[in-house]
């Protein structure tokens, strides 16, 4: 495969010559000597780039896709690291309500864990109006994690709340070690949960504008437009590339083909019926990759779909040096005599196939009439 | 004057699908698609409008990578030879048809269409259709919104604050570009707005942005006048939030104008219709099935067998559903302005490419709703948003919320189990991107090239497409793939630099040629 030509080729400086760069803005080094080749990285043979779809019967490879003169970098060789050599805890706001948090720990971590005999957990605290420390908010969540998991989605207690998360362990003497900290989560008061809270308007007319912008029926209030927001049933969409959907690798209809059939065909909302099997958003915390990498998960089994449709063929033989007509117009037959018509037969369609053969001398005439009628049960 | 505003948005964006180590790619094929069913179409509506003494105002965004490729020499020659290559399909398709004459009637319609593209591209635009945007960008129709440098997903990547600034100021000095102006303001990726991002967003020069309807809904303090009125930040940049009512008239599965039976079927292509032998000139490879814009049904109805397309009927509900969208327009703007002590306007985002590609009649709908809304009545005008904010200056000071426009209005589709392993790989990137560009401030010759290519990779990896494509199960191999080997080559570039190594030039090269994006980039926006 051509993705390790390059690699093979001597370019690659090898590292005994590296000098580590400490301080910042130093002078780049100098060009080190070019040391023997060190091959690195994994030569591999699957054609990533080319993607194929998943659902292909025949998984072609690149068939002479790669030439020489392009093939793959060098530099794209090699899988994504395991860790980064960090104790580090990130939080990403899913939503109002639900953080996602991952983390990662070093070696020298894992040592103090596994010496401590603790317990390990993320720890919430509410750390609402306060520049946080790591001893001045109360302790609003404490989640015991599994020691392999590496990833939650953790929900907050409290909307209008603000909390930071420490990733750490509780030691037999109940004392806590929080080892890395998340940036703070949540939304400042005044935000969502007031409004949650309190239907104030500054006056009649912004709550007619609200109303209508939030499509609220009368009687409503801002408890339906959240729940709504949550159903999506203000009639959004996916929204963002939506359409992505359709375009794929070519195999969008397969995806999505059960609504091809139904009135709503044009179905931007079509993904999450094939979505509702997973549990985002149930509730229920849950520990996002067991395997304790950070890879892609494993592809999801489809919805089960069918489409039906028709063609027709029809063929023939006859004197090579005839000539022939197909409802009255000339068809093209092969060296050997034979013809071969292939029709688009939709539903409702209906073909009287008059075929008409002349010999070379024009004198011998011989017909035939197939017909054939098209309807859906 | 008129009684209030449609704000019509259009956000045009592709991922950077670009392959040069490939003859043809098959993702390649998502710009050839947009471009002959959705970019070219639109600059026609346009052209239309104006020789027609119509007056129409909109916005639109063009991401910086679906500028890049728009802009691309090698791109250009490829779509053109996939022009080719369905002139060629739909040739065949005559004479496959010729005793069907429904059927002929579509395979004429498209063969017109793809000769009609390859002369309106080739020809009269000489393959530069970013000149067309230009064009009515500079006359005052179109007002060129920015988008931030590869539509990363911000709400994601604002642990590392330097990431964001990049993705903004990468995306303003690829729009200045591109469009020879400084853009006003920015469609986030995916509308996604968090608390504070209007900092940034001032500090790039960006005037206003957009946000979902909850955006300005759940802010604080409550909106006086809903969403039919702009916000000013804290920091100074305005905000405009999408309503509601427009985009269900069109976007909705239930309720939406594309649904009609009328309109053309999405889902039936040729390309997965016909025998393979049969596609051999136009498919990628074999056992690979691709769509061809070839598509002979409409949508028909549910539980019926599906009927050939009728485009003289199908359009004449396009201006059907453009008269009811400006009636509904007129009666909301009405209604709207008894409450309010200036016009209200009505922001209407959607993808561009709904228009064209999914809504095969969208483009000639937005032609009708221009047309009615400039012969037919007085009530309602098209602005653009500059316009907007320069004729009415005085607004609502307000903090929005955190929102995007993705299913169920936060950051679910970005952020879930099926993408959340992206995210620690994209962080430590970032932060690694920092570190390195604090150790080389002011780097020069390879180690500025790595450096500038390492901005590139971060960038193409930062995509919110990839997220999106591994939660919608579609193309997910090819999302990961990309993820992965971006990564994996920012970070062979980043040891090279940290170990003080020399840099492996002829790699270097070849990544540079592949990765291509952003002749203009600058590793120093991470500082």
């Amino acid at each position: 495969m051509a993705s390790s030509s390059a690699s093979k080729s001597g370019k690659t400086p090898g590292r005994a010559d590296a000098k580590p760069l400490e301080s910042s803005g130093v002078p780049q080094p100098a060009r080190p000597q070019e040391s023997k080749a060190s091959v690195r990285g994994r030569t591999k043979t699957v054609a990533a780039v080319p993607s194929v779809p998943a659902r292909s019967a025949a998984k072609p490879k690149s068939k002479g896709r790669v030439s020489g003169s392009n093939a793959r970098p060098a530099l794209l060789e090699g899988d994504l690291p395991a860790n980064y050599g960090l104790d580090r805890l990130v939080a990403i706001p899913k939503d109002p309500d639900w953080t996602h948090l991952y983390w990662e720990t070093t070696p020298e971590s894992q040592r103090r864990l596994s010496e401590s005999g603790g317990d390990v957990r993320l720890r919430g605290f509410d750390t609402t109006g306060v520049l946080f420390d790591g001893s001045n908010a109360p302790v609003a969540l404490d989640i015991e994690v599994a020691p392999y998991a590496r990833s939650w989605y953790a929900k907050l207690p409290y909307q209008g709340r603000v909390y930071t998360f420490e990733f750490g362990w509780v030691d037999n003497q109940g004392e806590w070690t929080g080892i890395a900290r998340s940036q703070p989560v949540g939304f400042e008061p005044g935000m969502l949960g007031q409004r949650v809270d309190s239907e104030e308007w500054i006056s009649i007319a912004s709550e007619e504008l609200f109303r209508a912008a939030a499509g609220l029926g009368d009687g409503e209030g801002i408890q339906d437009l959240i729940r709504r927001l949550r159903d999506r049933a203000l009639g959004s969409s996916l929204g963002g590339a939506a359409w992505l959907t359709s375009w794929g690798s070519g195999m969008g209809r397969l995806e999505v083909a059960p609504s091809s059939w139904s009135p709503n065909s044009f179905q931007l909302q079509a993904a999450p019926s094939s979505w509702s099997n997973t549990s985002i958003g149930s509730g229920v915390s849950w520990s996002g990759l067991s395997s304790g990498e950070f890879q892609p998960p494993k592809n999801r089994p489809k919805d089960f779909w069918l489409w039906v449709e028709t063609e027709l063929t029809l063929y023939g033989a006859t004197e090579p040096d005839a000539q022939v007509t197909l409802m009255g117009r000339p068809l093209q037959l092969n060296p050997d005599g034979t013809f071969r018509v292939h029709f688009p037969f939709p539903h409702g369609t209906e073909l009287k196939m008059d075929v008409r053969a002349v010999d070379k001398t024009g004198e011998q005439v011989r017909e035939a009439k197939p017909a054939a009628r098209r309807w859906t049960d | 004057m008129a009684k209030g505003y449609l704000g019509l948005v259009l956000h045009a964006h592709l991922p950077f699908v670009r392959h040069p180590e490939n003859e043809r790619h098959l993702e390649e094929d998502w710009l050839f698609e947009a471009i002959t069913e959705t970019y070219i179409p639109l600059l026609d509506v346009f052209n239309r409008l104006d020789a027609e003494g119509v007056r129409f105002r909109l916005a639109m965004s063009i991401t910086p990578p679906l500028a890049e490729m728009l802009a691309d020499p090698l791109l250009r020659a490829r779509y053109l030879e996939h022009l080719d290559r369905l002139i060629d399909l739909s040739e065949k398709e005559l004479r496959r048809t010729q005793f069907v004459p429904r059927f002929q009637d579509l395979a004429r319609m498209y063969h017109d269409k793809f000769t009609w593209c390859r002369r309106f591209f080739g020809e009269w635009y000489g393959s530069d259709l970013l000149a067309g945007f230009r064009h009515w960008q500079d006359r005052g129709n179109l007002e060129i919104l920015n988008c931030n440098a590869t539509h990363g997903f911000l709400p994601a990547l604002r642990q590392n604050p330097a990431a964001v600034r990049a993705q903004l100021r990468q995306g303003v000095r690829a729009h200045k570009r591109h469009f020879g102006k400084n853009p006003n303001g920015i469609w986030l990726a995916e509308c996604g707005y968090y608390e504070g991002l209007e900092q940034e967003l001032s500090a790039a020069g960006l005037g206003f942005f957009f946000t979902d309807t909850h955006g300005i809904l759940f802010g604080q303090p409550p909106p006086r006048y809903g969403v039919y009125s702009p916000v000013i930040t804290p920091a100074g940049p305005a905000c405009f939030a999408r309503d509601p009512e427009s985009s269900r008239a069109v976007w909705s599965a239930e309720t939406g104008y594309p649904g009609d039976p009328d309109y053309r079927e999405f889902y039936r292509d040729i390309g997965f219709d016909l025998d393979e032998d049969y596609l051999a000139g136009f498919r990628h490879m074999p056992g690979l099935r691709t769509n061809t814009g070839i598509k002979y049904y409409r949508i028909t109805g549910k539980g019926v067998p599906q009927e050939p397309y009728d485009p003289a009927k199908a359009f004449a509900k396009s201006a059907l559903h453009a008269g009811d969208f400006v009636d509904n327009r007129r009666r909301q703007v009405d209604w709207l302005a008894r409450f309010m002590d200036h016009p209200p306007l009505i922001v209407a985002p959607y993808d561009a490419e709904l228009y064209g590609h999914w809504w095969y009649e969208g483009p000639e709908f937005l032609y009708y709703v221009f047309k009615k809304i400039h012969f037919d009545q007085d009530d309602l005008e098209t602005v653009r948003p500059s316009d907007y904010l320069e004729w009415h200056p005085v607004h609502q000071r307000q903090q929005p919320a955190f929102s995007t426009w993705g299913h169920l209005g936060y950051a679910d589709v970005w952020v879930n189990t099926l993408n959340d392993w992206i995210y620690p790989h994209l962080h430590a990137a970032a932060d690694r991107m920092v570190e390195i560009a604090r150790r080389f401030p002011d780097a020069w010759g390879d180690y500025r090239r790595a450096l500038n290519q390492m901005a590139r990779e971060l960038f193409l990896a930062q995509s919110s497409d990839w997220a999106f494509i591994m939660r919608t199960g579609t193309s997910v191999e090819y999302a990961v793939e990309r993820t992965r080997q971006h990564l994996v080559a920012f970070n062979r570039l980043y040891e090279v630099l940290r170990d003080g190594r020399q840099v492996p030039l002829d790699d270097l090269a070849a990544l540079e040629k592949r990765d291509n994006i952003f002749s203009d980039v600058d590793y120093r926006d991470f500082l």
